[in-house]
């Protein structure tokens, strides 16, 4: 039943980017099918959410037929664009032909890979603690609230982050209206999918610009890292923030290297959908909003209006839940804004900031990371200026820029033991970073240069 | 079906065959650190099966249905150790959708969670509250009783 409920989840997110990337020759069938995965979820989640907004409580009925009425449209509007444009139902293209050895025993490697990810996720069926205590409960709370449902965000106790956008316990209400059972288990298909289909989407981002070998690599240094394996299954929303950021960094890579304003709708949907996943994906939707406008209207001074207007009404598009959310639902955050904002705020702290220094460093150097960052270190040392040209400059200023806003946050936030903080946290910042900096490196690396 | 090996695409140049070997042995030392994991988890959970979040509170939900709040008291400190604020989540996340308010006796229900069960029945006296369930572990549901 779980593979049915995912299967209508991944139909509507496939007709939603057909419908959106139509004519757009480039795109790959992988790429598609793993595009159409986050969407899907995105799209099930925001409908569940509308209708918790609207009807006020959890209703079974009217969470499966939104569903089912936003499939249908998806499909007859695809179908009646495909015959007015007269072009084949299928925006990305696959051939038989392309089948080789090499590719069977890669998909083979992908294989064991997948066994070794889901063997770690089943020693924790639950997730680690902050899954089941705060991600999980918020689901029961949804699911069996009823008109209560309100409270996650105005009467639970603080630390469990009553602020926090709800994407993911959203989704996890919606496949249980459609299977209505194992509610421990949707949670735990949830990580090992996304824990898998983030390596993939990795390679499958990757391959139409650098050759497949490095891409294919690539993946693998990614789902074979044991403590990408082990944080990824924890059942944190980490994995879909990651999986939202690597789409919007690969739908973004497409919509400014080959101009196609349609690929700049896809990017804005992705952005705001990882602004409803967490607080974290708020700033990075704006930062990489903001850098990938002010690019394009460097590069194309006076053709510039009509792509940003693109990329804003997809963003626009999902953000709107996180707007809602925050408006009508979240209350204000206690823990960060007041100390931003605060006239007396201490942002030279040297103290503080060495002791972020070091917790930094260390995390970077930890075994437990099996040495990616090391790498990852020397990949960017071997290229440095390459990953200031062009497109690529967007995403080093947008880590650059996002590493800063962290900073400063940390340095200002006294709520919470700021060692403590930084041993809880850091290993989830790098975790949602890891598939998007793995893809920068490898894209700087080993891009082909097009002609335009 | 292309079987054509020689396509294949192997470095070519110094650095990038240097670049691959480092690649591959990254990726080999992974697996290895991975199958090393393996076989650790594999051991200890010969003895230890999966941890059940929530089993030391199963069953009390079926009394704390359809309650918005119930007071939840312990005599163990939250500043030493993780033990308080793990039995704490573990019930919340147990009960929930029902709300458990730390250290607040003004409820209905209250759920006490104490060390020495002793604190448990002097904080029943003390609020008129007779127990309603008490489990293996001797943490025990209350009522107050209606004056």
């Amino acid at each position: 039943m779980i593979i049915a409920a995912y299967l209508f989840s991944f139909l509507i997110g496939f007709a939603a980017v057909n419908l959106t990337v139509r004519g757009f020759k480039s795109l790959s069938l992988p790429l598609h099918i793993l595009l159409s995965l986050g969407l899907g979820i995105g799209i099930c989640s925001l409908l569940t959410f509308f209708s918790f907004f609207i009807f006020g409580q959890y209703q079974r009925f009217v969470i499966i037929g939104l569903s089912t009425a936003a499939l249908v449209l998806l499909v007859i509007l695809n179908f009646r664009q495909s015959r007015k444009n007269q072009t084949a139902f299928l925006a990305a293209s696959f051939s038989i032909k392309d089948i080789t050895v090499w590719k069977i025993i890669g998909c083979g490697v992908w294989g064991v890979l997948f066994f070794g990810i889901h063997f770690l996720a089943t020693q924790n069926p639950y997730g680690l603690w902050d899954a089941w205590a705060l991600w999980n409960m918020k689901t029961k709370f949804l699911i069996f609230g009823g008109q209560h449902w309100t409270d996650v965000c105005q009467k639970l106790h603080w630390h469990t982050h009553p602020d926090y956008p709800l994407l993911m316990p959203f989704f996890h209400t919606w496949v249980y209206a459609i299977i209505e059972k194992q509610l421990t288990f949707i949670p735990f298909v949830f990580a090992v999918l996304l824990a898998m289909a983030c390596g993939l989407l990795l390679y499958a981002g990757l391959s139409p610009f650098i050759h497949k070998a490095p891409a294919y690599f690539a993946s693998l240094l990614l789902l074979g890292n044991p403590f990408y394996a082990f944080m990824s299954t924890a059942q944190y929303a980490d994995i879909l923030l990651a999986y939202y950021l690597l789409s919007g960094i690969i739908t973004i890579v497409y919509f400014v290297r080959e101009k196609n304003n349609h690929m700049g709708l896809l990017a804005g949907i992705f952005l705001g959908l990882m602004s409803f996943t967490k607080n974290e994906g708020i700033v990075m939707a704006l930062l990489l909003f903001i850098l990938t406008s002010i690019y394009l209207f460097i590069k194309n001074r006076t053709n510039a209006k009509k792509p940003v207007l693109f990329f804003t009404i997809g963003l626009l598009l999902t953000m709107s839940a996180t707007i809602l959310f925050k408006i009508f639902i979240a209350p204000a955050n206690t823990d960060i804004l007041p100390n931003l904002t605060a006239q007396n705020a201490h942002l030279i702290n040297i103290d503080r900031f060495m002791i972020i220094k070091n917790g930094i460093l260390q995390e970077l150097f930890n075994r437990k990371w099996c040495f990616i960052w090391p790498f990852i270190f020397i990949l960017i040392v071997l290229r440095l200026p390459k990953f200031f040209s062009k497109e690529s400059a967007i995403f080093t200023f947008f880590f650059l820029g996002f590493i800063g806003i962290l900073t400063i946050i940390y340095i200002t936030t006294t709520t919470f033991d700021l060692v403590w903080w930084l041993k809880t946290s850091l290993a989830r910042i790098y975790l949602y970073l890891l598939p998007s900096i793995l893809f920068l490196c490898f894209y700087v690396h080993f891009k082909k240069e097009t002609n335009s | 079906m292309n079987n054509n090996f020689k396509n294949f695409p192997w470095p070519k140049t110094r650095p990038t065959q240097f670049f691959v070997l480092a690649l591959l042995a990254m990726i080999v030392f992974n697996i290895i650190v991975l199958q090393e994991e393996g076989r650790r988890i594999t051991t200890y959970k010969k003895y230890l099966p999966h941890q059940i979040i929530g089993h030391q509170f199963a069953g009390l939900e079926e009394f704390t249905k359809n309650i918005e709040f119930i007071g939840y008291y312990t005599d163990i400190s939250f500043e030493e150790g993780r033990e308080g604020p793990k039995l704490f989540s573990h019930a919340q996340y147990s009960l929930a959708p029902t709300i458990l308010e730390l250290n607040s006796v003004k409820h209905d229900y209250i759920l006490l969670v104490c060390k020495d069960e002793k604190n448990a029945w002097r904080v029943m006296q003390q609020i008129g509250a007779k127990p309603l369930r008490r489990n293996k572990f001797g943490y025990i549901l209350a009522r107050k009783e209606k004056p």
